[in-house]
């Protein structure tokens, strides 16, 4: 099965094999894991609830077009999860979340030098990725850290082409923002 | 950019900015923002942690599976029965215990001679039946509907269950007063119950229908009301009851129709979604 395109296998685990499902998850979990970790802001427990529910969706597609992209199809589970997430959780995630993410930011254990600022960067990131609107968010993870492309993206988000385009460019600049404020924050 | 997560070279980086159409100034400034973003590392699950993560998702797709597809046949029908017996403690007391009262009361009204034993049987069986059929699901009968709704089994097989059950104790309660009245009386068994069963029948699965279409009040009144004017006719002589036209005499057709009701019933009950008063309130409130 190592040989079989994902949608090959997402085929045969709408079939019930079971051992095509391992498969897809052998090759995705980490992806999902991932993209889900950095969307709902540092939160592994929750990233990792809503990475199971996403497969649990994913097996009990009976509807999935085997010509339709599985990585992009794969990415819309997620994404529409932590939507729900958000939906649901909005009142509490705003300040608690943000609260939170604070706390993980202060959190980071000293280590090594190297390790010392590579975990400062990475918080500054998370934090001014943290700060973007949540479709803003979501693009800017799918494109460069997944490496989606535009296309893809639109599938991903159920969203016209161009309106991908004007995500990421309008978000990579108000990233760019961020990340400036956070660096003179830090460095006043 | 590649299509898997590896970090991107900074070429990759400016190609990717310059395909949204940004000058070259802006792919300058904002590549070391992108090649930056490659400090946020994420968790990577081990081999054995997504070992974990297949077996728990294996723990609940089996918890979901539908039950024809993880039960074997023994075993499903094992369950069924197990469901399908412990609805009629979901039906309301009253209904049980008023169609019992109710039943007793028609059959006094024949046995201390106050009307004919056809008329007794004839009128208040169906009546009695159709009235009960009513209140036997949806919810403003039904407090723990929300859950049941919420359970893997079929809302057609509860209802159906909760439906055979009830009829069966009207047939029975319905048997046993036309063999107590057909004893008393010397009259025959099997003419009593072609008065009653029939219509029973037909009576009842429209009941059925017009309770989810409607709600359980307004179909028990209409059926109770319609049999009532249908069955008693004022005669020449002072409010003498008459028995049913010979068309609602127990016939193939009757069953037929009744069983083409019921299948129109169960047929729209897991769309069934009538709004109810008090969710119309709560609605209104909210708004």
């Amino acid at each position: 099965m190592a040989g079989e395109t994902d949608e090959q296998l997402m085929a045969r685990a709408m079939q019930g094999n079971r051992t095509a499902l391992a498969c897809l998850v052998e090759r995705y979990y980490a992806t999902v894991l991932g993209y889900l970790y950095r969307l709902v802001g540092h939160n592994r427990p929750l990233a990792e609830d809503l990475s199971q529910e996403a497969f649990l969706r994913l097996a009990q597609q009976d509807g999935y077009d085997s010509r339709r992209a599985f990585r992009p199809w794969l990415f819309a589970i997620a994404t529409n999860l932590a939507r729900d997430h958000f939906k649901a959780a909005a009142t509490r995630r705003t300040q608690a979340g943000l609260e939170r993410a604070a706390l993980a930011i202060a959190d980071v254990a000293p280590g090594p030098e190297e390790h010392a600022l590579a975990s400062e960067q990475g918080a500054a990131v998370a934090a001014a990725i943290g700060q973007l609107g949540e479709e803003y968010r979501a693009a800017i993870l799918l494109r460069f850290y997944h490496g989606l492309s535009i296309q893809e993206i639109a599938q991903a988000l159920d969203i016209p082409l161009g309106t991908a385009k004007s995500r990421l460019s309008v978000g990579t600049r108000r990233l760019r923002t961020l990340l400036v404020d956070t660096s003179q924050g830090a460095h006043p | 950019m590649t299509p898997r997560d590896t970090h991107a070279t900074p070429e990759e980086v400016a190609a990717a900015l310059r395909e949204l159409d940004m000058s070259a100034d802006e792919v300058g400034a904002l590549t070391p923002v992108i090649e930056s973003l490659q400090a946020w590392q994420a968790p990577v699950p081990t081999v054995t942690e997504t070992r974990l993560f297949l077996a728990r998702l294996e723990d609940r797709l089996a918890e979901t599976a539908p039950l024809s597809a993880s039960l074997s046949w023994r075993r499903r029908i094992a369950l069924l029965w197990q469901i399908g017996r412990r609805q009629p403690r979901l039906i309301h007391r009253s209904v049980w215990a008023g169609s019992l009262v109710a039943m007793i009361c028609a059959m006094c009204l024949a046995w201390f001679e106050l009307t004919r034993q056809g008329v007794a049987l004839g009128l208040f069986v169906p009546a009695i039946a159709a009235t009960c059929v009513a209140f036997l699901y949806g919810p403003e009968v039904d407090p723990s509907l929300e859950c049941v709704k919420a359970t893997p089994v079929s809302l057609r097989f509860l209802a159906g269950s909760r439906l055979v059950t009830l009829l069966g104790y009207e047939v029975a309660l319905g048997l046993a007063a036309t063999a107590a009245l057909a004893f008393h009386g010397h009259e025959s068994f099997g003419g009593l119950v072609t008065l009653w069963l029939g219509p029973m029948a037909l009576l009842s699965s429209c009941s059925l229908l017009l309770s989810l279409l409607l709600g359980p009040a307004f179909a028990a009144g209409s059926m109770f009301a319609a049999w009532f004017i249908q069955f008693v006719q004022i005669d020449r002589g002072p409010g003498v009851l008459l028995l049913a036209g010979p068309q609602w005499q127990t016939s193939p057709l009757l069953f037929a129709g009744a069983l083409v009701i019921v299948l129109l019933g169960f047929w729209l009950l897991p769309a069934h979604t009538r709004p109810t008063l008090q969710s119309v309130i709560t609605s209104e409130n909210q708004l």
